[in-house]
């Protein structure tokens, strides 16, 4: 079942593309997409402060850019069609549409005037909704945004997330049920980005049936863990998901930061070892499954780390320090970072590659 | 001849034109280590300053102890100005957002804000219509919501309606809640004292990185989180302290959403916490680790320092009455600018200038 966050093969990006995409850039763009085995999509910060998202190619080599009027966060891409978004991060209120497969200037997506997104979002199996994460503001209400691909993107409805500060969403395996990430914390864009109820937050996962739009389970971590925000979240290929939290409690607190989740299962926090557990620094930025081998792997540029883990035990297999490492996706079968610094790292064969470019917080894969 | 109204875009011109021309400055060369900067910025602004907010807790709780035994108009005045000193020192905490403040939710327990729908002062307003006997006695207090136990809620009591029979009742329940809250703002703020002066936990470790501490790795980490506190606070300053009031245009001012306005401390608040990061800023000594050609980063930081502090000095009256005003409503304006400006040159320059981890994915997160 094709999802967001798929692949698309770089034959078939190529395909799609064909001659007018690769007609439209410069020719050493051109040569670069040939070479290239693998394109990435990432929105960015420029040295002069500037906005915008890029596909890059492996070795870092920038395909296509854009530019945005606000600082982006996620980028979501569905396969067959080459539709993409970049979301603005919260409390942003524009999003960014395009394709991949043609060069032409994105469409914007405004949120409605008592909305803004959170920064992600995720297409539907058949690529003609979207989902976005949203802040019904003047009630704290996190709510779901449904667009319609085909026209425009235009909003034609929405339903409650299940919770208060919705983040990441992803959607399961069935095609229809999404997983949402309630965070918990309350924000208001008259507060800029302000926490406004870190001592009674109560972050919760919920699965939610796209089609109707009702609440079907709602997970919740222990009371004792009311402040470790629920934040991200990857697909495990098997109908459940991985997520990561942000802990907003005490810094001397070391509460676990990453478990799974499915429908019709307790939520499971996979534990670590207080050594390694402080290297992430109480925050993970990106969480990123790797299905093929069994493994996920998360990422906290406060900390500075990258973590590959098993995807049953929560065991970590390979841990290392990478500057401001936040990006996660995989390629070919293993992990690519990027960071806030402009480089894009292959956790395989280690090869890196930095340019003018700082990496925001999410990296995707959009070739295969 | 130039104009009064004009000197805000100039000045403002001059703080783009200071940070884009480094010509203009001196070059600079390192002459300490990140170490020595984040002992200076504990010893000589953190822990002085914590000092100064629990000397004044601690004076406005021995005021309302004499307040509700011996109730009277001067004594009620005492206590409305031991508030606005401790909001004075309150200017300088509200930048070390680090550390100890964010145990035991100490940050919201000493100030609940922003509240914009007003969850504070519906429990507040609660608590004294049922007149909830567990809010008399601080223990029982911090146990309760947040938002009934800080700063925000003492102003309630102290400004709010119904305030002036502070000045008649003998040991009400009023003055009994605000002794409370002053008893747990005292405490709170001797339990941070406390921990900024510890040889041992985050503050020591602040100063003392190490690989093996939960806290602080190396140099880079504790030098990282200096430079936030700059990066974060003066963004905090624009967007939550000055936006919650301060609209796109004049229709869109919220006076009513300004802190501390019912004590009319707002403008006293922002004029303390912006001299408070210039403090800070200078006895932390930051910019003798800028490399040689970075210089110009001190230069616009300083420029923007001044002219900033100029402007809000210049202002004056109560929050509701300078947004009303539209040459004071100007210099507002221009201060959001200059804390922008200056909020990019922590951010953006001086962390590129000390190879800090950029202030994009790591240091604001999402």
């Amino acid at each position: 079942m094709s999802l967001t966050r798929n692949l698309i093969s770089r034959r078939d990006f190529l395909t799609a593309a064909g001659v007018s995409f690769i007609a439209s850039l410069a020719p050493a763009q051109a040569s670069q997409i040939n070479r290239s085995e693998a394109l990435f999509a990432a929105a960015y910060r420029d040295r002069s402060g500037g906005y915008g998202f890029a596909l890059m190619a492996e070795d870092g080599r920038i395909v296509m850019q854009h530019a945005l009027p606000v600082r982006g966060h996620d980028i979501v891409c569905h396969r067959e069609t080459g539709n993409a978004v970049v979301f603005s991060r919260r409390p942003g209120t524009i999003a960014a549409a395009f394709n991949v497969r043609e060069n032409r200037p994105p469409q914007s997506i405004q949120a409605a005037p008592d909305r803004h997104y959170f920064g992600h979002g995720v297409f539907s199996a058949d690529g003609r909704l979207l989902y976005a994460t949203e802040n019904d503001f003047a009630n704290a209400n996190g709510m779901i945004g449904v667009y319609d691909v085909r026209h425009h993107f235009s909003k034609i409805g929405e339903f409650p997330s299940g919770g208060i500060g919705p983040h990441d969403l992803m959607m399961l395996a069935d095609g229809r049920t999404l997983a949402i990430a309630n965070g918990g914390i309350e924000t208001h864009p008259d507060f800029g980005r302000a926490k406004l109820n870190l001592a009674t937050m109560e972050p919760c996962l919920c699965f939610v049936d796209s089609v109707h739009g009702t609440l079907t389970e709602k997970q919740a971590l222990p009371p004792s863990l009311h402040q470790l925000s629920i934040r991200h979240l990857d697909c495990d290929g098997a109908g459940g998901v991985y997520f990561a939290c942000q802990h907003e409690g005490s810094p001397r607190e070391q509460p676990p930061l990453f478990g799974h989740a499915q429908p019709g299962k307790s939520v499971r926090l996979f534990q670590t070892d207080p050594a390694h557990l402080k290297t992430l620094r109480n925050y993970v930025g990106s969480i990123t499954a790797n299905p093929q081998n069994g493994t996920f792997a998360v990422t906290s540029p406060r900390g500075n780390t990258m973590m590959v883990l098993d995807g049953q035990s929560g065991n970590i297999v390979h841990q290392r320090s990478l500057a401001n490492v936040c990006g996660l996706t995989v390629n070919r079968g293993h992990f690519v970072a990027s960071t806030g610094n402009g480089t894009l790292f292959d956790a395989q064969t280690e090869a890196s590659s930095t340019g003018p470019y700082g990496w925001d917080n999410h990296l995707l894969n959009i070739s295969g | 001849m130039m104009t009064y109204r004009r000197l805000p875009a100039l000045a403002a011109c001059l703080v783009m034109l200071c940070s884009l021309l480094p010509v203009l400055s001196s070059a600079k060369a390192k002459t300490a280590n990140p170490p020595d900067v984040v002992r200076n910025a504990v010893t000589q602004f953190i822990v002085p300053a914590h000092q100064e907010f629990n000397d004044a807790a601690a004076q406005l709780a021995n005021t309302m102890e004499g307040l509700c035994a011996t109730p009277t108009t001067r004594q009620l005045q005492q206590a409305r100005n031991d508030f606005d000193a401790i909001i004075l020192a309150w200017s300088s905490i509200s930048i070390i957002r680090i550390g100890p403040i964010l145990e035991d939710n100490r940050l919201e327990r000493l100030l609940f804000w922003p509240d914009r729908r007003g969850i504070g002062l519906r429990q507040v307003q609660a608590l004294l219509v049922t007149k909830d006997p567990t809010a008399l006695e601080p223990e029982s207090l911090a146990k309760k919501s947040v938002a009934t136990q800080g700063l925000a809620a003492l102003e309630f009591v102290l400004f709010g309606t119904g305030a002036e029979t502070l000045a008649q009742e003998t040991q009400s329940f009023r003055c009994g809640y605000g002794r409370a809250i002053s008893a747990n703002i005292n405490r709170i703020s001797k339990d941070l004292l406390t921990e900024w002066q510890a040889k041992e936990g985050f503050a020591a470790q602040w100063q003392n990185p190490d690989p093996d501490h939960l806290h602080f790795r190396d140099s880079s980490e504790a030098l990282s989180t200096l430079v936030s506190l700059f990066a974060n606070g003066l963004a905090y300053y624009d967007t939550v302290e000055m936006a919650a009031f301060f609209g796109e245009t004049p229709d869109n001012d919220r006076s009513r959403q300004a802190l501390f306005r019912r004590s009319d401390n707002t403008l006293s608040l922002l004029q303390a916490g912006f001299s408070g990061f210039e403090r800070f800023y200078k006895v932390s000594n930051l910019a003798s680790l800028l490399p040689e050609g970075s210089g110009w980063i001190d230069d616009a930081i300083g420029f923007g320092f001044h002219h900033g502090g100029a402007a809000l000095d210049r202002l004056s009256g109560p929050i509701a009455d300078i947004l009303a005003d539209p040459p004071q409503r100007s210099k507002l304006a221009y201060v959001r600018t200059v804390v922008r400006g200056l909020g990019d040159n922590f951010g953006m320059d001086m962390t590129g200038a000390l190879g800090l981890t950029s202030n994009f994915s790591s240091l604001d997160g999402d």
